[in-house]
């Protein structure tokens, strides 16, 4: 423990000197350009190897999203029943040994010779023998799309709600603050049935469903930074200078939140996909013979022992699209976070 | 402080009350009857079924009968589990599901407040990256899998766990591990980026400045201070997990609150919905209570009459 | 701080490899281990271990109605007869075959003499109490029709007459008398449905509200007691020292565990802690060598339902008889449920009813609007013609669980692939709910399911009389109403002739109508511990019967 402790002690001293001689000599010469803020969160963001990693995967997620499912001759809904449940095969990498693509079921048996196919299914297919690569890229387009949906409705009313609320604060906080909390005790489950039942079950109405009661996180932190940056100096000094209570917003105010509010919604993202994907799992989620990465893992998940590709092909895309968005949030706090600030 | 509670707990009431209100409402609007065998009773059967247990009587006088019993402490008898009192059903429940959500919770944190120090500490280094990536590795994977996972791997293929019931410490761990998942990763995030904010205060300079050591920097200023915004965050987290995943409990058969409600919704029973969303809404309101006046006790720049954070 | 830390990674790692190596396609060695058929204990202390996928709801007989609680108290309660093998009434509470009187509608039971487990003997007036109490409307049984066939009846359970008028009456401690309504020939099978269970009047008043809800608030008459019931989680079944045939029943102990993942059921079997599972369709594949693999057949129908009050499409006998011949109902019983269910081009399962001449229903029945594209595609032309229209929507109701969503899937495709214009949309909704749209007849075409209640094709064919309760689809024949009334009266003490009737009445349904389009007739696939033998399989009531199973 004492040697540790001198470790950080000769860290610490290093860390305080530093940054001492750096501001030294910028203060005298200004060698950088000067930057704005989304300049700079951009260079800090461009710093961090994780949310480029992030970044890099959801543009290639997307463009699998948007082009994957017309990569080859199937639909998403067509079915051939005689090639049901085959193995993922890929000719160019067929002979790959470790490679899952070589058309061997897990007890190495090739599934396509028994089944006299020709045609290579590159992920295998599942159930009704639909081809799952496009069924696994269809349904990445069509969670993106909710996960992105419900993230910009959440956003605006989040603000809206979250901002009036700590804007104003007192009374209007208060009865604001009663409704959130009722809103949060109303189980989201029952208001989620009666959406899928009262409209036509679908992409909008499960979106609707989820942020109906989503929203309400958004407020909260929208409202606890408004609360913390209304009582601080530069917006006191601002009030004091007469400026009107929309400039305040607007200029003062909602810049300074825009960080927590960005990160916010980049995580709403995942979760939306998420509770998509936990609908499925009892029952509620996407109208078949349309897919979301949701329901084709529910579906795999029943195969997990007997047809693993059915499974592990959605999870993995669907934990790369969780995880880029995370990494990428992950990023773009440190990146948005003023204080950050080197 | 005793003006500020008072205050708060009418609220509380009120919150409740409106919950109950729009809950049973809500609840009625869902098509269909809570019978059990409606698929081969004809409509005269159902009637007389319906009309035995009231079901037929317009809404309202349904409403005040059912505030009334409540009142009084009865929160009904459930009708998919003929006549059980739904008071009891809920005592049988909750206690699998706490025990597993407190275990979870205390487990999750530990790890996530480690594993957001490490990250914390050395800023953008290896370590860092790589805790991170721990911490978002497990939200990324969807729950039941990674629960499938794990019992097929440690249960079934390598029978270092029991596979699933609910007999002692051992059929603990499995779940536990899948639940403090999702703890893990929000706590070491929060950790993380509120140890960063610190360490770049004012006040961590200037305890640099004075020459202590930075372990004490650490654990005296840094950490403390740190914690707090963790325990706002604690709060309904547990509630959450502690009222039961659906999920975990479906995987490992436990015998928790959490499958019990998704099948009280999915079936009609209406006693059970209501009792088990007025259970859950009091100790949410009760919960974020008890963090607000924490809240203020620990932090002092906080003061309870005016705004939270 | 840090040792921790670092143990703490690793743990986590751990975890993070499960997951990369389930991603290698693992599990190569699982199969050798299926073969064993679960760790396999040597049993000798004949204990079985279950899994059931809900908890018991009531141990009330006059409650019950799942497949849970009945089996549970079939186990435990023990009524005038018992289901035992092919769903043959085997004597239980009554000593041999009832008086029954020239008429047909009195019968008289002898009871033997047995005990409940606190030591009174079983009598012939707790039979009717049990009887009475579950007609009574106070009670709410929702099993309660089931005893429509007695006298009086349904004037009681509509609240028309007191219970004391009902046709059933103790002649003295250990005779038992009952009237009928109607001389059906199936009441003494009937009459092991769980709801005719007897009760013990001064227990039950005794323990009031309580009575049913937990093990040692229920009293039991049969092979086995409930010792244990911790609910959600498991319940016990111990042997009944005090049953009247407590030589035959093997078993020493009956464990059930409540796991609600078929996942899990199977994980338990491989851990050797279950001896008897059902298997989900994903299953069947890898298990189908195993020694301990079998399929039982079950009298479930399953069919789509054409309402004919919602479309001018499905008023059209040719549009139905497309649409029940347009699709490939081998394709659902081989890959999708690929658990020895059969395809069904009848409406009266197989292997569930014995005409008078001993022959099952289906030899006598013939089959009836067989998968045949040419034909149907013959038929969708001409209501094309007859409707003066090239294309039509129609919405399919369906259920939510994952197993009907893709019967649902497959004959959307099927049948848009094989009928020209006709565009099918899916609407699935929650059970309680589907069930509703039904009732109001508020939907186009529906997957529906039918399952028996009693050992007679009439619990098929009554559903679809004029008006009936469970048409509601509006389908209407005159003859068919007048060949089931018959049935239910006339032919009642003329076997073969009704017979006849009931075979001729499921050829207008089908045949002539196309009223509802049959899929097929459910089975379930099971995994079992070789050594586990006499475990018996019902098509009505209890799902199974444990009273003979013993580990060899």
């Amino acid at each position: 423990m004492s040697t540790e402790q001198a470790e950080k002690n000769v860290e610490l001293q290093k860390d305080l000197f530093q940054p001492a001689e750096k501001q030294a000599l910028q203060s005298d010469t200004i060698s950088r350009p000067s930057l704005n803020f989304w300049q700079d969160a951009w260079l800090r963001l461009k710093g961090n190897k994780g949310a480029i990693v992030g970044l890099i995967l959801i543009l290639l997620l997307s463009f699998m999203a948007i082009f994957g499912p017309s990569m080859n001759k199937y639909t998403y809904k067509e079915q051939n029943i005689a090639h049901a449940k085959l193995p993922p095969k890929i000719p160019a990498l067929a002979n790959i040994e470790w490679l899952p693509f070589d058309g061997k079921d897990k007890d190495g048996f090739d599934m396509y010779k028994a089944k006299n196919v020709k045609e290579a299914y590159w992920f295998g297919t599942d159930e009704l023998g639909r081809d799952l690569w496009t069924r696994a890229w269809y349904g990445t387009r069509i969670s993106i799309y909710i996960g992105l949906l419900a993230a910009i409705i959440d956003f605006f009313i989040g603000i809206a709600y979250g901002g009036i609320s700590g804007f104003y604060g007192g009374r209007v906080d208060n009865i604001m603050q009663r409704v959130i909390e009722i809103l949060m005790g109303i189980p989201h489950l029952i208001v989620v049935i009666l959406f899928i039942l009262v409209f036509e079950p679908g992409i909008f109405s499960i979106t609707m469903a989820m942020v109906i009661t989503g929203w309400v996180n958004m407020a909260r932190i929208v409202r606890g930074q408004f609360l913390k940056l209304k009582g601080q100096e530069f917006v006191l000094a601002s009030r004091t200078l007469g400026a009107s209570g929309n400039r305040l917003i607007w200029k003062h105010l909602m810049p300074n939140v825009m960080g927590p509010i960005i990160v916010t919604t980049m995580f709403t993202i995942p979760s939306a996909i998420f509770t998509e994907a936990f609908l499925s799992f009892i029952g509620l989620g996407i109208r078949p013979p349309e897919a979301s990465l949701g329901s084709l893992v529910n579906d795999g998940f029943k195969s997990l022992q007997v047809y693993p590709h059915m499974l592990i092909i959605p999870s993995v895309i669907i934990s790369l699209l969780i995880l880029s968005f995370n990494l990428l949030a992950d990023g773009l706090r440190d990146a948005l976070d003023p204080k950050m600030r080197k | 402080m005793a003006k500020f509670v008072f205050k708060r707990l009418i609220y509380m009431v009120i919150t409740l009350l409106i919950i109950a209100t729009l809950t049973f409402f809500l609840m009625k609007l869902l098509p269909g009857s809570p019978l059990k065998n409606q698929e081969k009773l004809s409509p005269a059967q159902q009637e007389i079924i319906l009309d035995k247990y009231g079901l037929n009587d317009p809404l309202p006088v349904q409403y005040v009968h059912y505030m009334a019993n409540l009142f009084k402490g009865d929160l009904g008898l459930s009708f998919q589990y003929d006549n059980r009192p739904v008071s009891t059903m809920i005592g049988e429940r909750i206690g699998p599901s706490a025990y597993l959500g407190f275990q979870a919770v205390v487990f999750g944190t530990i790890v996530g407040i480690i594993l957001g120090l490490l990250a914390a500490i050395r800023q953008n280094s290896l370590l860092d990256y790589a805790a991170t990536t721990v911490a978002v590795l497990g939200i990324s994977i969807p729950s039941f899998v990674f629960a499938g996972l794990l019992q097929y791997y440690f249960a079934v293929k390598y029978p270092i766990f029991p596979v699933a019931a609910w007999e002692g410490f051992e059929y603990t761990v499995l779940p536990t591990i899948a639940l403090s998942v999702f703890v893990i990763a929000t706590v070491a995030r929060y950790m993380r980026s509120e140890l960063l904010e610190v360490l770049s205060s004012d006040y961590i300079m200037l305890a640099r400045a004075k020459g202590i050591s930075s372990f004490d920097i650490m654990v005296k200023h840094a950490l403390r201070n740190a914690l707090i915004p963790i325990i706002t965050l604690l709060g309904p987290l547990a509630v959450n997990i502690m009222t039961g995943s659906l999920v975990i409990e479906n995987i490992f058969g436990i015998p928790g609150i959490g499958q019990q409600f998704v099948r009280s919704i999915m079936t009609n029973d209406f006693t059970v919905i209501m009792g088990v969303t007025l259970f859950y809404s009091v100790l949410f309101i009760v919960v974020v209570f008890i963090v607000d006046i924490l809240y203020g006790v620990i932090d002092p720049r906080i003061r309870l009459s005016g705004g939270k954070k | 701080m840090k040792k921790k830390s670092y143990a703490l990674f690793l743990v986590l790692l751990l975890a993070m490899s499960t997951f990369l190596a389930a991603c290698g396609g693992g599990g190569n060695d699982s199969k050798e281990k299926a073969g064993s058929g679960g760790k396999g204990s040597d049993k000798s202390d004949n204990v079985l271990n279950l899994t059931e996928t809900q908890d018991i709801p009531s141990m009330d007989s006059a409650l019950a109605t799942d497949t849970v609680s009945f089996t549970t108290l079939n186990s435990t309660m023990e009524g005038l007869y018992r289901l035992g093998k092919n769903d043959e009434a085997v004597d239980g509470m009554a000593d041999g075959d009832p008086q029954i009187s020239e008429d047909g509608k009195t019968w008289t039971f002898k009871l033997r003499d047995a005990k409940w487990s606190n030591g009174e003997p079983v009598t012939a007036n707790d039979f009717v109490f049990a009887w009475r109490k579950a007609l009574d409307p106070n009670t709410a049984a929702e099993y309660a029709y089931i005893m429509y066939d007695i006298k009086n009846a349904q004037a009681v359970n509509e609240g028309k007459m007191k219970p004391e008028e009902l046709g059933v009456k103790a002649v003295d401690d250990k005779t038992l008398e009952v009237q009928l309504q109607n001389p059906v020939p199936y009441f003494k099978e009937l009459l092991t449905f769980g709801t005719f269970l007897p009760q013990n009047e001064k227990y039950v008043k005794e323990q009031g509200d309580k009575y049913g809800l937990e093990a040692n608030t229920t009293l039991y008459n049969g092979p086995f007691t409930l010792d244990q019931w911790k609910h959600e989680d498991k319940f016990v079944l111990k042997k009944n020292p005090e049953y009247w045939d407590a030589d035959t029943v093997k078993l020493n102990q009956i464990n059930t565990k409540i796991v609600k993942d078929t996942q899990t059921d199977v994980n338990l079997f491989e851990s050797g802690d279950a001896d008897l599972i059902k298997l989900s369709s994903e299953f069947v594949d890898k298990y189908r060598e195993n020694e301990g693999f079998f399929t039982v057949k079950e009298s479930s129908i399953f069919f789509i339902r054409m309402n004919q009050t919602k479309s001018e499409w499905l008023k059209n006998v040719d549009a139905r008889k497309a649409i029940a011949m347009g699709f490939d109902k081998k394709g659902i019983t081989d890959v999708l449920l690929n658990n020895g269910s059969v395809v069904a081009d009848f409406f009266v399962p197989e292997e569930f009813a014995k005409g008078p001449d001993g022959k099952d229903f289906r030899e006598s029945g013939d089959k009836y609007l067989k998968t045949n594209l040419k034909e149907a595609k013959k038929h969708w032309e001409a209501a094309k013609k007859a409707l003066g229209q090239d294309t039509v929507t129609l919405e399919l109701l369906n259920y939510d669980d994952d197993l009907s969503k893709k019967v649902g899937e497959y004959i959307k495709e099927q049948l848009e692939k094989n009928l020209d214009g006709l565009t099918i949309n899916l609407k699935q909704q929650p059970f309680k709910q589907k069930l509703d749209l039904e009732t109001k007849m508020d939907y186009q075409l529906s997957l529906g399911g039918w399952g028996a209640d009693y050992l007679d094709p009439m619990t098929y064919l009554d559903m679809y009389v004029t008006g009936g309760a469970h048409n509601q689809q509006g389908f209407s024949n005159k003859e068919y109403d007048k060949l089931i009334q018959e049935g239910k009266t006339t032919l009642l003490l003329e076997p073969e002739k009704r017979w006849e009737a009931l075979v001729k009445a499921e050829k207008i349904l089908l045949e002539d109508e196309a009223a509802i389009a049959p899929m097929y007739q459910r089975s379930r696939a099971y995994l079992s511990n070789p050594k586990l033998e006499g475990v018996l399989f019902h098509k009505v009531g209890p799902e199974r019967s444990y009273k003979w199973a013993e580990f060899k």
